[in-house]
């Protein structure tokens, strides 16, 4: 797996760096924290609660932004631009998107902490 | 320090917190605004991390309502927020927010701002405890002030400042720039004036007026002249006031009869004298150096005599006046100062021409709020109101009935007045002091009359020309001099009856020859009495009950009553 593309590495080496033993715990947190936000996505954008979408999309990008995921971040905020203008074209693809992005994700940062 | 970060993002306050911990801070954690406020109430932290969209209450609700919470303790609050557009991070700011720090976190410069929040708040509370103790300082410092203006004003308190004649402006607080303006009735009718200025400001410039003020009223209730009192003064500053502190001063005996004033000025500015209905302006200069300064010895009591007619006016003033400034810094001086008394204003509007003009000048500049001024008028003595002898309701511990008996010898004679000790003993009588312009004439009369005319021979109808009245006195210093025998014995009594009314008595001999009384008294009848000479007997025959010579009229006995009814004409 290539971790560039999926990662500002540089930060993610200064992150480890700066959580030191507790680097696992924070990546757990994260997934725990994240796994629920896609269903929450999807039910949102199902019941057409843009109020709701534009907060899971902001929050998962500060998170994801924290840990480095850079491109998953920024397909976040593209959710939020899109709620905060209450329009729903092309949302749909983004859920999808976000879904496969945070997957490699969650896949790369398990891998760090075997 | 104590840091609450207050996030709903688990990943995102974990990471946080294990930045901030290892930079050695201790953390308290919160998950959305209202338990930011719980917590931070509970646990009074130093600086607040506070995300903007949580739930519950969002950022910028949480960090309002906290900052009011806070009050004036400094609680710096830093919005995190990975909105990145220019009004939302003005926003934050607007909210109370101290600053912001953008979301993915840089730890470098976190710990930049929470170190310079951290500098801030110490600042902050060193601020606040200065601050606190300067307002208590003041605060005791207005108290002080408060207190010793009330003692000083009891002090102060015997004057006679608001007699019709006077025109005075004094600031609330005068006597802690250092100004004290004094004025007294003298028993034997006249006024003593005092306009000070110490040097300095504050509780040292204050601190010389008490023992200044109750010499200034002591000794001019007891007759004493003002030359006496002052050197009375100059002797108690010079002993009590450190090296290079002292008093300014104006100072003036103002006689009614006579219609003049004496004046003693050290180290004040020029004073006006304005005469012919405000036509005529003489400028006073100070001559001498302030009070507090010479030794006894050194210490010079010449004072300059000027006339003065009815409705002619003396101006005073502290150096305030001249000194005033502008807001840019200009004096108002001795010119603007001349100028207001050449703009041919009433004479009874001047006093406030002076003011307004200085007001004006000064226009909106913060006062230094030392200027004192006063105009004296010449009036006829009996246009003030009665001096306040009130006869209070006194405690039995006043003497009633005693006598006394004082003989002055040759050196005594010579070089001592008795007046003053006397007076001392009359007015201790309530009674008496009501009457003691009246008595001091009487007293000091016949004693003058049994000096000079008993004991040293000297006779009055020399005096009844203005040359003789030259030779009267070169005469007078020669047999002072020459002074070797005489004596003049003094015998005073008084008696009353219930404290109801009373009779004052004095009876004074002198080793003189005595003169024909009986011949003198048919000549000085009332018609006459503005010559210059006569031994003053008809002025004393219009004051007392009854006035006796006795013998060969070396022998004088004159007796007063009280309440008075039937005065002798």
């Amino acid at each position: 797996m290539d971790k560039t593309s999926h990662f500002d590495t540089e930060a993610l080496v200064m992150l480890e760096e700066i959580m030191e033993d507790e680097f696992p715990d924070l990546i757990q947190v994260f997934i725990s924290d994240s796994d629920p936000r896609l269903p929450a996505l999807q039910q949102a954008y199902d019941v057409q609660d843009c109020s709701s979408l534009r907060e899971l999309a902001h929050s998962f990008k500060g998170a994801s932004g924290n840990l480095s995921a850079l491109p998953l971040a920024d397909l976040c905020f593209k959710i939020e631009e899109k709620a905060r203008d209450t329009n729903l074209d092309g949302i749909q693809p983004l859920i999808t998107a976000i879904d496969t992005e945070y997957r490699v994700v969650k896949k790369i940062l398990l891998s760090l902490i075997k | 320090m104590k840091i609450l970060i207050a996030d709903d993002n688990a990943s995102d306050r974990f990471l946080l917190s294990k930045i901030i911990s290892k930079q050695g801070h201790e953390v308290v954690e919160a998950e959305n605004g209202k338990h930011a406020i719980d917590c931070y109430v509970k646990e009074a932290p130093d600086i607040i991390l506070m995300d903007v969209l949580m739930p519950e209450l969002n950022g910028k609700e949480a960090a309002k309502e906290i900052k009011r919470i806070a009050g004036e303790d400094l609680v710096p609050i830093i919005f995190l927020t990975s909105l990145v557009d220019a009004q939302s991070l003005a926003d934050c700011l607007e909210a109370g927010g101290d600053d912001f720090l953008t979301k993915p976190y840089n730890h470098i410069i976190l710990k930049a701002k929470i170190d310079a929040f951290v500098r801030m708040r110490n600042m902050h509370a060193t601020l606040q405890k200065q601050r606190d103790t300067i307002a208590a300082n003041n605060q005791h410092m207005l108290h002080e002030q408060r207190v010793a203006k009330a003692v000083f004003d009891n002090v102060a308190h015997s004057g006679c400042l608001d007699a019709t004649n006077i025109k005075y402006m004094l600031s609330p607080l005068a006597v802690f720039n250092g100004d004290v303006l004094l004025a007294a009735r003298k028993p034997s009718g006249g006024m003593h004036v005092f306009l000070g200025d110490f040097t300095g400001h504050g509780l040292p410039a204050a601190i010389g007026a008490m023992p200044m003020a109750e010499i200034f009223y002591g000794m001019t209730a007891k007759g004493f002249a003002l030359r006496d009192i002052l050197r009375e003064i100059n002797l108690k500053l010079k002993s009590i006031l450190p090296v290079g502190f002292f008093c300014c001063a104006a100072v003036v005996d103002l006689s009614f009869t006579k219609r003049s004033v004496s004046m003693w000025m050290g180290g004040v500015p020029d004073c006006y004298l304005l005469s012919q209905q405000g036509t005529q302006l003489k400028t006073l200069r100070s001559h001498h150096l302030p009070l507090g300064v010479l030794s006894s010895d050194q210490f010079d009591v010449e004072m300059t005599e000027h006339s003065m007619d009815f409705e002619d006016r003396l101006f005073m003033w502290s150096d305030g006046i001249v000194e005033a400034r502008d807001s840019a810094g200009n004096m108002f001086g001795e010119e603007r100062l001349q100028a207001v008394f050449k703009q041919n204003t009433h004479p009874d509007l001047l006093f406030e021409a002076v003011k307004e003009s200085v007001n004006i000048f000064v226009g909106e500049t913060e006062r230094d709020d030392d200027t004192t001024l006063i105009e004296l008028k010449m009036v006829d003595e009996s246009e003030l109101e009665q001096s306040e002898l009130v006869l209070e309701q006194r405690m039995t511990t006043d003497p009633s009935d005693w006598k006394i008996d004082y003989e002055l010898g040759v050196d005594s004679l010579k070089y001592f007045n008795p007046l003053p000790l006397l007076m001392h003993i009359v007015m201790e009588v309530p009674a008496l002091r009501a009457m003691g312009g009246q008595l001091f004439t009487v007293v000091a009369e016949l004693i003058s009359n049994a000096f000079e005319h008993g004991v040293l021979k000297l006779d009055s109808a020399l005096k009844s020309t203005p040359a003789g009245f030259v030779d009267f006195y070169t005469l007078r210093e020669k047999r002072v001099n020459e002074l070797n025998s005489g004596f003049i014995k003094i015998n005073m009594t008084h008696s009353s009856a219930e404290g109801r009314s009373g009779i004052f008595c004095i009876t004074i001999e002198d080793s003189g020859e005595g003169f024909d009384y009986a011949k003198k008294t048919s000549e000085n009848k009332p018609q006459d009495e503005n010559k210059f000479s006569g031994r003053g007997i008809p002025l004393i025959y219009s004051l007392c009950h009854s006035l006796e010579y006795i013998g060969c009229g070396n022998k004088v006995v004159a007796e007063i009553h009280w309440p008075q009814k039937n005065v002798a004409k």
